[in-house]
């Protein structure tokens, strides 16, 4: 018969099974019903005919660990049937809807002194478990320290990364204040003209740079420029870029052939591909003249007197550091009293709102429809307002950067 | 930006739509490079459809026309960037920078294709 089936009775006689089936009570339980609790005082043994049981330490605690699932023909709670006043090792309860037969320790009693034999195969049985339960203790612990050394590690990588992070940002400080101080210190005070600028990088260090020099007596040099991209590499570029051309300045006769040595400089030690666009200027202090090479930079602006605003003419410029042989594109001004000049990088006109509509040269030129100049500071803090103002929440998406000359006005 | 890609017998057109920025431009180079990695040194870049070219924009050109230009191709004839159909707006951008004198503009697709 099928108790037979059970390991733990597989050597009863037939009349000793036969007996032992109508001791023992059947009982249904319903899965995830506790059938005992550990800790518990329990006499009772129970064979498993249908469904499945979990046999759990340590239930509901941070040290929880499933000792072994029990099926049919299987037992749980035999440990009781041998002490005295036992408690319970584990809790069992039903995985499924599982059926039971129950055997008290009085039953079993009889049966053992029916049938001394069962005690072997109950100790061959009971070391099986012994040892079934330390191996999963043993498991249970390997997994925990292989979890806790993984932990330790990430966080050891995370630290690494935050250190890191940090160092880097240190750095970019130090960049920014290097470039901030690469900026004209202050802004040279001319008796007939004022100068005035305004730069603020996208991120902490930027590509844009301006420069204001002097070259030579009566001479004053402006410089605007544009480094192709943005960032540390920009900057670095620019930095290059900048004392080429302040170099240059001081030997040159004219924008454009001081901006021509600049660029075959440039493309000696370039390898990057990088490029800068730039406008270098030559103001006469006696002949109140501007005369200016554009290396593929904006189009500077000039507004007159009275607040009209006009392009400078459109003809060839290349930028510096990309062709031998560069055109650049120069031309010469005079200035008369009221009259200004705006010099600016594209991270101005290309300026966008939320909308991604861009600022443009257009919106530039109504800057200053009725709101005649009286400075050049007073252009480059309106233009920056009229910008800021249009953009609204967009981030800054490019490095922006104004260098304004005003003839002032002499009553 | 959108970038697509058609490979014609002997000329590769570049399609770009939207805006050609530093966000943008390294994806550009990435595809040009596999073409020009792949020997496909003949590009048209049809900017019918582009809104903006930024100064990375130019860069990225410039660095495809200098590789491109290097290719020695077996008919003896080198590899090329062209443009083809740009906006009055990205005309002025080219014109401004000096772009146009240094490279082939045509007004479609089909012109800067035939050139080659």
């Amino acid at each position: 018969m099928w108790l037979s089936q059970v390991p733990l009775f597989a050597s009863l006689p037939e009349q000793e099974l036969r007996h032992l089936a109508t001791l023992l009570r059947p009982i249904a339980l319903r899965a995830n019903t506790t059938l005992f609790r550990e800790g518990e005082y329990g006499d009772r043994f129970y064979l498993i005919t249908e469904g499945e049981v979990e046999v759990v330490k340590a239930l509901n605690t941070l040290e929880e660990r499933l000792i072994a699932v029990r099926v049919p023909g299987e037992y749980v709670g035999e440990m009781s049937l041998f002490l005295q006043n036992g408690v319970r090792a584990a809790t069992v309860r039903a995985r499924r809807d599982s059926q039971l037969l129950e055997m008290t320790r009085a039953d079993f009693d009889a049966l053992l002194l029916r049938q001394p034999h069962l005690a072997y195969e109950l100790v061959r049985v009971l070391s099986a478990r012994l040892r079934e339960s330390d191996d999963a203790m043993i498991r249970d612990l390997q997994a925990k320290n292989e979890l806790l050394t993984k932990a330790y590690r990430d966080l050891q990588a995370a630290h690494a990364q935050l250190l890191e992070k940090e160092r880097l940002e240190r750095e970019l400080q130090v960049a920014r204040s290097i470039q901030e101080s690469i900026l004209p210190r202050s802004i040279p005070q001319l008796d007939d003209f004022d100068v005035a600028a305004y730069s603020l990088p996208a991120r902490i260090v930027g590509g844009d740079s301006y420069d204001i020099f002097s070259v030579g007596e009566g001479r004053v040099g402006l410089v605007i420029a544009d480094a192709c991209d943005k960032g540390v590499p920009a900057a670095i570029f620019m930095a290059l870029t900048r004392s080429l051309i302040r170099a240059e300045a001081s030997r040159a006769v004219s924008p454009s052939e001081a901006l021509q040595n600049v660029n075959r400089h440039l493309l000696d030690m370039n390898e990057t591909g990088m490029f800068v666009t730039a406008i270098y200027g030559i103001l006469d202090l006696t002949a109140l003249t501007f005369r200016y090479a554009r290396a593929g930079h904006t189009l500077p602006m000039f507004i007159s007197r009275e607040g009209l605003a006009s392009m400078a003419p459109r003809t060839v410029g290349q930028p510096l550091g990309l062709w031998p042989q560069a055109i650049f594109d120069e031309h010469e001004l005079t200035l008369p009293p009221g009259f200004s000049v705006l010099l600016y990088t594209d991270g101005i006109s290309e300026a966008s709102n939320e909308h991604g509509e861009l600022f443009g040269i257009e919106r530039l030129c109504d800057v200053f429809i009725s709101r005649p100049i009286d400075s050049a500071q007073y252009l480059c803090d309106t233009v920056v307002q009229t910008v800021n103002s249009f953009c609204g929440n967009a981030p800054q998406s490019d490095d922006m950067t104004l260098l304004a000359l005003h003839a002032r006005v002499v009553e | 930006m959108d970038i697509s890609i058609r490979q014609l017998q002997r000329v590769d057109v570049i399609s770009l739509s939207g805006r050609l920025d530093a966000s943008s431009s390294p994806e550009l180079k990435r595809e040009i490079d596999a073409l020009l990695d792949k020997g496909r040194a003949r590009l048209v870049l049809d900017l019918t459809n582009l809104e903006t070219l930024s100064s990375a924009g130019l860069r990225v050109i410039a660095d495809a026309r200098k590789r491109a230009r290097a290719f020695k191709l077996t008919d003896l004839e080198g590899g090329d960037v062209r443009i083809a159909g740009p906006s009055k707006y990205i005309r002025e951008v080219l014109d401004l920078t000096g772009f146009s004198t240094m490279l082939q503009i045509y007004d479609d697709t089909l012109s800067a294709v035939g050139s080659f």
